[in-house]
């Protein structure tokens, strides 16, 4: 029993010995992590922020992992399921208000690869897997992994997502919302100030696209608003509220994100289409027999 | 009635097979994660770095290795070069921890030792978290892929993006 417990304690103090050098000999997680260059390549004080200014929503934003839960809708919320090798970006599921037969039909259409409705990737039909546009809102719940930025310019607000190199224009030079847009990948946006909130109203959404990555739908009579606030330094919160009658039959009402600033910069991630296809033939479809020869 | 039982029975034990079988299939990893890897176990694999593939949405690399895939615990007792696969994370993911390509390209051809969770059906293949390198470095190559109940290296839940 003690030859045991000694053989266990070694082996469990030369991994925490290991794993500690990694730890003390990597950069990315302590500072600015800039990508291509390296620290001492850098100018010193990058990664000081600038004096707070509630109006400057400037920053590279991530959505935390609290608990290793990562969001990925207006509302969710871990399941608790007893099998610990399901991985824990699995144990969500989301709330939305009931849906229109539309809606529904819609829904049942959708077959995700995330939450209780999952089936195995090479089986589904989610436009992730051919590097298809994901539209929003669904590109913000990304920021668990890949953060974004907000840009200001005089006339517009850019939020530039990391993943597919996207930017969203956020007009502020005050036009109204097209009143009868042509459906877009990303909507059109306009956005003007409430005190020290930033209001952004969407619409004109191509309805091809998934809410979120359970397989939620949307119409191309979505409307989104949200309500950016700069809380500090170093947070930046988000409400939002979704109302399609077409796909619910209520507004849609997330629960507020409160997003934290990091340090380190937009990284390049471009969804290529023959990665894309690298990987479906070495896994998604392999893992269900469906791979070209 | 008596005469319904075993008709009850066997619509209970359908019930039974058909939520075992429901149960076994709703969850998958968005990359197919889940039905891929074991995300109870650790190997931890020692061989020749022989290919690396830095590419979306996941990085791939070779390792050839005495340890064969039936037994990943102990060396191929007949000294049979295994050919082993493993993915990482995505690019930035992986950049984002501080490891670049070239901490994996400049040592095709050296040995490393791979912390991964094992693919599943005893095939040559995990999911890998670290590379240690010949010189001592362990290089992160992939989120936290363990989810079982076993000790856990410090360095698990390190937040990539942070």
């Amino acid at each position: 029993m003690a030859k045991q417990f000694r053989t266990s304690f070694a082996a469990c103090f030369s991994i925490l010995a290991l794993s500690g050098m990694a730890l003390a000999q990597t950069y990315g997680t302590k500072g600015y992590a800039p990508g291509a260059w390296k620290p001492d390549e850098l100018p010193p004080d990058l990664s000081k922020p600038k004096p707070f200014n509630p109006h400057d929503l400037s920053g590279v934003w991530s959505m935390p992992t609290k608990s290793n839960f990562e969001r990925h809708s207006f509302n969710d919320k871990r399941l608790v399921i007893e099998d610990k090798s399901i991985p824990n970006e699995m144990r969500a599921q989301s709330y939305p208000p009931p849906m229109t037969p539309w809606g529904k039909e819609k829904f049942e259409a959708a077959k995700p690869s995330y939450g209780p409705r999952s089936v195995a990737p090479g089986l589904g039909n989610d436009l992730v897997s051919t590097c298809e546009p994901m539209g929003y809102p669904r590109d913000l719940w990304e920021a668990n992994l890949r953060p974004f930025e907000f840009v200001m310019a005089s006339d517009r607000v850019l939020q530039h997502m990391q993943y597919h190199d996207l930017w969203r224009t956020i007009w502020t030079d005050g036009r109204a919302l097209p009143t009868d847009p042509d459906p877009a990948w990303n909507g059109y946006s306009v956005g003007h100030w409430e005190g020290d909130t930033f209001v952004v109203e969407s619409t004109g959404y191509d309805d091809r696209t998934w809410l979120d990555h359970f397989g939620n739908p949307h119409s191309d009579q979505m409307k989104l608003v949200e309500r950016f606030k700069r809380l500090d330094i170093d947070h930046l919160q988000v409400d939002m509220t979704l109302t399609d009658p077409k796909a619910y039959t209520a507004p849609w009402v997330g629960d507020p994100i409160t997003f934290e600033r990091v340090k380190v910069a937009i990284f390049e991630e471009i969804c290529a289409p023959s990665e894309e296809n690298h990987f479906n033939d070495r896994v998604r479809d392999a893992a269900v027999g469906t791979a070209k020869p | 009635m008596r005469r319904n039982f075993p008709v009850t029975r066997a619509v209970n034990l359908s019930l039974l097979v058909v939520s075992a079988l429901l149960l076994a299939i709703p969850l998958f990893a968005h990359h197919g994660f889940q039905f891929e890897f074991d995300g109870s176990k650790y190997i931890y694999i020692t061989g020749t770095l022989t290919k690396v593939e830095w590419e979306n949405p996941h990085i791939y690399f070779n390792v050839e290795s005495k340890t064969s895939p039936d037994n990943p615990t102990a060396a191929a007792a007949d000294g049979k070069i295994t050919n082993w696969r493993f993915e990482g994370s995505s690019v930035s993911l992986v950049q984002r921890t501080g490891t670049r390509r070239a901490d994996l390209v400049d040592y095709i051809g050296k040995t490393v030792t791979v912390r991964a969770c094992p693919g599943k059906g005893d095939l040559a293949k995990g999911a890998a978290e670290t590379v240690k390198l010949p010189d001592d470095r362990e290089v992160v190559v992939g989120r936290k892929r363990y989810y079982g109940t076993g000790p856990v290296p410090a360095d698990i839940d390190k937040d990539p993006v942070n």
